[in-house]
């Protein structure tokens, strides 16, 4: 359920529409081609850091909300969550987390990316409604009954969740702020020139949204 | 080179096309549609992160959201508990006869008093929570251990309970109602408070025991089958849990919307707590717990019936 429904569209979309650096820059330098030559990027390096990352991600949303669990009593009226709401709070930090990583990693926004990955959000919401929402009748155990919609009535699971998120994306986001661009980035260059001569190519369909750089080597993304 | 490669493709279309004239009509071009999807032309944004977006908006973001966490804090200060262990191991502790001399399944309950000192009023809406700790109610065998359709009420699950509840599915060749090892543990010490005033005197108070479980728990999840009334009727043909000293129906006799599978102790203890340490809900004191900020006496009754077999677990 979760590989098809949820997380499948998202990183579809990415692998086909995907373009970090645009096309009119390679076709006009082709070099760049040598920085993915002989599956450089399915390096050693790049692996483990990926497993690292998921290995972090998987820890700290269990813990982080075992730690929460300390005290059950999360509800306003007092009530108590148990083990299913425990599961539910993880797997909603998952979740979320998962599709928000790719949505970072995107460079190159159509509206299908928007489409499938706000949309792929949206229908795990729905769908954990739906799937809570009714007792099934011909099943014995009913256990996520009104789960969902109870666990997004406590104000600190809700504080929990978008901590969480926060908390496993910030590796990403600090390694994007300060990861100094190595070697001859013929894109960043390209970026410095265009913004200088002010001429933007009339094949063009990539809007950047701010051009002013105040250094070569400025947290542009890369 | 874009050139080029436009007519290499026109001519092969071309080629093939020539060929096969006479036989089938003019073959598709293997040119593909100059669509923008298909040439990776479609319309896009790319974020391009410079100082001077990114540090306008972390700072407003800060700026909302500090104050909220200031708020967040002082109000959780505010919050008071205070836990009283019962157990008994200690010998000078009042409990220690209760918890070394009983057995589970002995007639007679066993009563024990502890008291207790609060030196700072508790606001109202003070909660009473029971734990246990060290009692892994998220242990697989055991959360599986149930049968939500016989407590929704149905007919046919109430008299052939599901296989997940072995071994606490029969007893004496009748079905076990409810059944399952989860209801087999039912917590069942009864709790009292008292308020001791400066006489000497307790004061009882009064909590309330509804509101602890979930409302769609109450109204939905958990039905008694063929209704609230004639209960004992209802469950004829079944048989009580092996460890409980009274049938399912006897649970608040006083009280029919509280009685059956419906009885609010019951379905708290049905949400298995997801950790080791699980507080449950007992009750609730709606009015202030304390009205003068002095230390004061108080204590609190508990009737032990709750025993549990560790070797059968």
């Amino acid at each position: 359920m979760y590989n098809i429904c949820f997380t499948s569209m998202p990183i579809l979309a990415y692998s086909l529409l995907e373009q970090h650096i645009c096309i009119e820059v390679l076709l006009d330098n082709a070099t760049l081609y040598r920085e993915i030559a002989k599956n450089a990027v399915l390096r050693w390096g790049t692996f483990l850091y990926w497993t690292v990352l998921g290995v972090f991600h998987g820890l700290l949303f269990f813990f982080g909300v075992r730690f929460l669990f300390s005290n059950p009593a999360l509800q306003d009226n007092g009530q108590v969550f148990g083990n299913w709401s425990y599961g539910t709070i993880v797997f909603t930090v998952l979740v979320f987390t998962v599709t928000l990583k790719l949505a970072l990693d995107t460079r190159h926004w159509t509206w299908i990316n928007h489409f499938v990955i706000w949309g792929s959000l949206a229908f795990y919401v729905f769908f954990s409604f739906f799937w809570g929402g009714i007792i099934w009748p011909f099943l014995r155990q009913q256990r996520l009954y009104f789960v969902f919609a109870n666990m997004l009535s406590s104000v600190s699971a809700w504080l929990v969740i978008i901590l969480l998120i926060l908390l496993s994306l910030l590796p990403e986001i600090l390694l994007v702020v300060f990861r100094k661009p190595r070697g001859p980035h013929a894109r960043q260059k390209k970026m410095v020139q265009s913004s200088v001569g002010g001429h933007q190519s009339p094949r063009s369909s990539a809007r950047p949204l701010l051009m002013r750089t105040f250094s070569d080597e400025s947290n542009t993304v890369i | 080179m874009m050139a080029s490669s436009y007519n290499a493709k026109e001519e092969d279309g071309h080629h093939s096309g020539t060929s096969s004239h006479g036989a089938a009509g003019a073959v598709k071009s293997k040119k593909p549609d100059n669509t923008a999807f298909k040439q990776q032309r479609l319309p896009a944004w790319q974020p391009i992160l410079t100082a001077g977006t990114v540090l306008p908006a972390f700072f407003v973001i800060g700026l909302i959201f500090i104050p909220i966490g200031i708020g967040l804090f002082v109000s959780s200060n505010n919050i008071k508990e205070f836990q009283i262990d019962y157990t008994g191991v200690d010998i000078s502790s009042p409990c220690y006869s209760c918890a070394k001399n009983f057995s589970w399944n002995s007639t007679t309950p066993c009563v024990c008093s502890v008291p207790f000192t609060l030196n700072q009023s508790f606001e109202s809406n003070v909660f009473m929570y029971y734990g246990l700790s060290n009692f892994y109610q998220n242990h697989r065998r055991y959360v599986k251990s149930r049968d939500d359709s016989q407590l929704n009420g149905d007919r046919s699950a109430l008299t052939n309970p599901s296989k997940e509840c072995e071994p606490y599915r029969t007893s004496d060749g009748l079905p076990i109602a409810p059944c399952g090892a989860i209801a087999n543990s039912l917590f069942n010490d009864t709790l009292e408070l008292y308020h001791i005033d400066s006489n000497g005197t307790s004061n009882p108070i009064p909590l309330a025991k509804k509101g602890i479980a979930w409302w769609t728990d109450k109204h939905v999840k958990f039905r008694n089958p063929g209704g609230n009334n004639n209960l004992s009727v209802a469950f004829h043909g079944t048989n009580k849990p092996v460890n409980w000293r009274n049938p399912v129906y006897e649970l608040d006799p006083s009280d029919p919307e509280n009685n059956g599978f419906i009885n609010e102790d019951f379905i708290v203890w049905m949400r298995t707590a997801a950790l080791a340490h699980l507080p449950q809900a007992l009750s609730h004191h709606p009015e202030e717990a304390q009205h003068d900020p002095h230390p004061t006496q108080w204590q609190i009754l508990v009737d032990h019936h709750l025993q549990l077999p560790c070797a059968q677990l």
